[in-house]
């Protein structure tokens, strides 16, 4: 009977270990990209600035993911042998965008504008990490209401309800 | 600060090592005292009491030899932090401050409780009162540090703690803490049985019920604690970071809970028959337990900074590369090698640029000329590209050597002016 009772108690604790997993899971640590595109290589090595891809993250909402014909300024002439790149280009030939897998994600009734922060002087690092050591993209914050809310109030941006659920 | 990769795992490796020798080592020392200090209050007002005698007892058991303070207590403690202070370079890691901070508790409360244990056959309300703010002073240092250790698996967090106190201000720092703490005093539950019952005779010259109140005691603390312990650890485990999660950390948390259960099923074995056989295996668990645990902290910051890891990294490839150009500064051919100028022309530049022809980068033709007389800049150009015209991309970073710049720009110069100008 004792014996039971504690394997019972100590199953408890192993099932919801096993929740926890699932529940995890569904976060999808670094998810696998069509391309195995490296932020590290373009950023650190190349020299490239995140808006230079990014286009629209200091002038809209969301920071947009470039185009194909972008890749393929450089990209028609540079490492056009490499396995990556001719993937790339079969993109580019089915004038096909690529399906990039997302990393970051917010609830509908959340409103975030790129544009704010960056204009405010926040660096894309605070978010995302530093993208310049990176090879494959996670996501590196919870964006919780609380961290939110946290670095608005460091910050002295307002914390009214109304600032990001409109 | 020029961190390899191996560097980086011998750190890590050093790190687990030191970790496992002091945190028992605390727990134990935390625990036995708090109880030595209890019991002697306990039986203040008997000199004779059998509560007097267990409370020299632990403390003469678990404080007996300054070398071990030593060499586990306080040692360790400053090789940790050290460690911690490499893994994290650069990382804006503030928890680090709260870590240093923790060593001057944690040798103040080793301190004292030496003391304490000095006077600990004396009366008097003075001794005890040295024994309680020993214990006070270390289980702060104790929280302290245990709450760093923590908070490393959650660098989203590191920016909002401007104090120690702001430290302890979050779910998940107080369940880690609580799982520490918890574990020790079921750790110094188990370290009495063993203590008292395997290494010490000392049972032997007293009575029967001094002999049970000990066992049941052990018996008691590590059972209650070892049925706690599993409680704060699975609510650490709901508010830890995702960043922090992978599945080999989980299956360690299964494997820590295992071994937790069988603790308390020794622990609950022991309650009707206690023998030094089960002691022994009992506290050689609940150092299992602290091991799987410590293991499964490092894990978690080791997935929750594998960006920071890389960051480390991609510092030192940079680092070595500057150092290597100019260690090769003597080697180079220099400015009249068209060979090799050539042969970098061929393999490097071509990808992007044609004389006369703009593919990716403009056309020499069209830049050349303002380097003509300055062919230094050009060099200095190509080992550190600069953005000049906004309707091309940046130039790439081609990490060449010294040599093999000058050599190219020798042999675009040479070039454009014999075949292009």
């Amino acid at each position: 009977m004792k014996k039971l009772l504690i394997t019972v108690y100590f199953l408890i604790f192993i099932l919801i270990i096993v929740l926890l997993g699932g529940l995890w899971s569904t976060y999808r640590d670094a998810p696998d990209q069509p391309i195995a595109f490296s932020h590290k290589k373009h950023l650190t090595y190349v020299g490239l600035e995140c808006d230079h891809c990014h286009q629209y993250a200091e002038v809209g909402l969301q920071p947009g993911i470039p185009a194909v014909s972008v890749c393929m300024d450089c990209h028609e002439a540079v490492a056009t042998d490499s396995p990556e790149i001719i993937k790339l280009t079969e993109y580019w030939n089915r004038k096909e965008p690529v399906p990039w897998a997302g990393v970051y994600y917010l609830p509908q009734h959340v409103l975030f504008t790129h544009k704010r922060h960056i204009k405010k002087g926040i660096d894309c690092a605070e978010c995302h990490g530093d993208m310049k050591v990176v090879e494959k993209v996670r996501q590196v914050r919870s964006l919780r209401m609380g961290w939110c809310v946290t670095c608005h109030r460091e910050n002295g941006a307002s914390d009214d309800c109304w600032t990001c659920h409109k | 600060m020029l961190l390899s990769p191996e560097h980086i795992v011998l750190v890590k490796i050093l790190l687990g090592l030191m970790l496992v020798l002091h945190l028992p080592y605390l727990a134990l020392l935390f625990g036995n005292s708090l109880f030595s200090v209890i019991f002697r209050l306990l039986g203040r007002d008997r000199s004779d009491s059998d509560f007097t005698r267990f409370s020299g007892d632990l403390i003469n058991t678990f404080a007996s030899n300054i070398g071990v303070a030593l060499l586990m207590g306080i040692l360790p403690l400053l090789v940790i932090a050290l460690l911690y202070s490499q893994l994290l370079f650069e990382a804006n890691a503030t928890t680090l401050i709260p870590m240093m901070i923790a060593f001057l508790p944690i040798v103040a409360g080793i301190i004292l409780i030496y003391v304490y244990r000095s006077l600990v056959s004396k009366p008097g309300i003075v001794v005890t009162l040295t024994g309680a703010l020993g214990v006070l002073i270390l289980l702060a240092g104790y929280i302290l540090l245990i709450a760093s250790i923590v908070r490393f698996h959650d660098p989203e967090k590191w920016g909002f703690i401007r104090n120690p106190a702001h430290l302890l201000l979050g779910w998940n720092t107080i369940a880690g803490t609580n799982t520490y703490l918890t574990l020790s005093l079921a750790t110094a539950g188990s370290g009495i049985l063993f203590f008292f019952f395997k290494w010490t005779e000392k049972l032997k010259d007293v009575s029967k019920t001094y002999r049970d109140y000990v066992r049941n005691f052990g018996t008691i603390i590590g059972l209650l604690f070892a049925l706690l312990t599993p409680v704060f650890f699975v609510w650490h485990l709901i508010t830890l970071t995702d960043i922090s999660y992978s599945m080999e950390f989980l299956g360690l948390a299964i494997l820590f809970i295992v071994i937790m259960g069988m603790i308390v099923y020794q622990f609950s074995r022991m309650l009707e028959d206690s023998n030094a056989k089960a002691a022994t295996r009992t506290f050689i668990l609940t150092l299992i337990a602290f091991v799987v645990l410590i293991f499964g902290n490092q894990m978690a910051m080791e997935n929750a900074l594998k960006e920071h890891n890389a960051s480390l990294f991609t510092k030192s490839e940079t680092m070595l590369a500057e150092l290597l150009p100019e260690r090769e500064m003597e080697e180079g051919g220099g400015l009249m090698d068209f060979a090799k100028g050539e042969d970098v022309f061929k393999s490097v530049c071509s990808s992007c640029h044609r004389f006369d022809k703009k593919i990716v980068g403009p056309p020499y033709v069209a830049v050349l000329d303002k380097y003509e007389n300055d062919i230094e800049s050009l060099v200095s150009f190509v080992r550190n590209p600069q953005k000049v015209n906004p309707e091309y991309p940046p130039m790439a970073n081609l990490g060449l050597k010294i040599a093999e710049a000058e050599a190219v720009a020798g042999y675009l110069i040479k070039t454009y002016q014999e075949e292009y100008k």
